[in-house]
């Protein structure tokens, strides 16, 4: 595909994401399901191309992992829906998909990068992979964690939401937890150390243990009150553990440095 | 009683939390910080009681996989945590940078202290290979290495690689890099010869603590609850 169609996928999506999240905030869920359909098909779309320019997976830039990520907010949705009786859900995942879709278009297309000897593992697609999917999940609980602090007086729909985040934690850590030990693990094959307190290893820790204290918060009644700020603060460092650790000043020296 | 002593150990859990992210943002601002020291002397001992005290004194709620997850998930912990303390106590990890090609048979190596260490097993690196991309860019690095039996004078051969380490006498052979001496000494390759009596342990751990997490949290919370109304933990 060329440069210039690619780009009108990634504008057209974001454009019928955006139309989609408008349409479930004004409850008009048939024909912003439409619309949704129609961006999701533009998110795979663009995830197949970037598979077949790879010939492998499609994680070899931020731009493929963020339209890998964006396409599969849908799958968070099937999954609240239909497994969580969480339909009510739809807007915060459209509105996910429509932030990461709108940085997509501001975001270099072209990933003519090849794998340094380090990355070629078996590792490193469940790595990547299981990141992405907590991440997502993140996303979606972070999402709705703000929404409940709006709600206050709405006991109702508060206790929905408290669900849904409870849900979305219940996927988000396990998978954070295998993709961080995958990493260990594979960090022990390559460097021959499980751990080495690198920069965005630092990150990663920190991230999980405020899940691993939101989880353990959660379940008391004294102490519940606070796990809307762990999760804002979670989701930080989920962002910075993806987007700015390369950045930092102590970056330079980190071994997931790869450009 | 019971709740109180939770409430505590969760805000033990805050607290190692709070230290560990603020250490993380020195860390970020280019500063020097030994995590590794706080991690051997607080993690190991502090999350290592605090795992094994959740072990034997918490009686887990909810459903059947959530309390297997729950024994699971702090069972993990406490095993990573036991094969991290066995390298500690045990273990040794020693870099050495070998000459490619040449006879000569290398069994010792020389620490950054000055200290001998010996592998215990004669190797030698004969020939190195790069595989690149079609662009150029490197893809693979090979050393082609060679093991003797200084009683049998026995040889046998085998080839190194990044990502594919080789295990010989208790010792687990990676290959990190290929350099040229500064002074003209010819090209070596950079290794990192590990042996961790934990490494099997903090694989099982692993093992468990992932499997608890995925009981306890996708597994336990996919069991509905009977009442209307019934939390979902």
């Amino acid at each position: 595909m060329s440069d210039t169609t690619l780009r009108a996928i990634i504008i057209l999506a974001a454009v019928c994401y955006a139309s989609a999240f408008v349409l479930y905030l004004l409850k008009k869920t048939k024909p912003g399901a439409a619309f949704w359909i129609l961006a999701e098909a533009g998110s795979v779309t663009l995830v197949v191309n970037n598979f077949v320019v790879n010939d492998y997976v499609p994680f070899v830039s931020m731009y493929q992992v963020l339209t890998f990520a964006s396409a599969l907010f849908g799958a968070v949705y099937l999954y609240m829906a239909f497994l969580r009786d969480g339909k009510w859900a739809a807007p915060y995942v459209i509105g996910c998909s429509l932030i990461v879709s709108m940085g997509l278009c501001f975001m270099d297309i072209h990933s003519v990068w090849h794998f340094p000897p380090a990355l070629r593992s078996v590792y490193f697609v469940p790595h990547i992979l299981m990141y992405v999917i907590s991440y997502i999940m993140a996303a979606a609980a972070f999402a709705m964690t703000v929404t409940k602090f709006f709600v206050r007086n709405d006991p109702l729909r508060k206790k929905q939401l408290d669900g849904g985040i409870y849900d979305c934690v219940c996927v988000l850590f396990p998978f954070m937890t295998a993709a961080m030990l995958c990493g260990a693990v594979w960090a022990n094959e390559v460097w021959g150390a499980f751990w080495s307190w690198d920069l965005k290893e630092c990150w990663a820790l920190v991230t999980w243990l405020i899940f691993m204290t939101w989880l353990h918060f959660r379940r008391s009644p004294k102490l519940s009150k606070y796990c809307g700020i762990l999760l804002i603060l979670g989701f930080a460092s989920v962002i910075v553990t993806f987007f700015f650790v390369n950045m930092m000043n102590a970056a330079g020296t980190s071994m997931h440095t790869y450009n | 009683m019971k709740r109180r002593i939770y409430d505590i150990v969760s805000l033990i859990l805050l607290g190692i939390t709070l230290f560990f992210l603020a250490l993380t943002v020195v860390f970020s601002t280019g500063s020097s910080v030994n995590f590794r020291g706080f991690a051997v002397t607080g993690v190991l001992t502090l999350g290592g009681i605090l795992m094994a005290a959740s072990l034997v004194f918490a009686r887990p709620s909810g459903n059947l996989p959530k309390r297997i997850g729950f024994y699971m998930t702090h069972g993990g912990i406490v095993l990573m945590l036991a094969g991290f303390a066995l390298f500690e106590l045990a273990g040794d990890s020693v870099t050495a940078a070998v000459p490619v090609g040449g006879e000569t048979y290398y069994s010792n190596i020389q620490r950054e202290n000055g200290e001998i260490c010996d592998l215990g097993f004669h190797f030698r690196v004969d020939s190195r290979q790069i595989e690149y991309y079609e662009d150029g860019s490197e893809a693979q690095y090979y050393a082609g290495l060679a093991f003797a039996d200084p009683v049998t004078l026995k040889v046998d051969g085998e080839w190194i690689s990044v990502n594919h380490p080789v295990r010989r006498n208790g010792w687990k052979i990676y290959l990190m890099s290929f350099v040229y001496a500064a002074d003209g000494g010819g090209e070596h390759v950079n290794f990192i010869f590990r042996r961790d009596p934990g490494e099997y342990v903090v694989r099982a751990g692993v093992i468990v603590l992932v499997a608890g997490t995925i009981l306890e949290l996708l597994v336990g919370n996919a069991v509905r609850p009977k009442k209307e109304g019934e939390d979902h933990e």
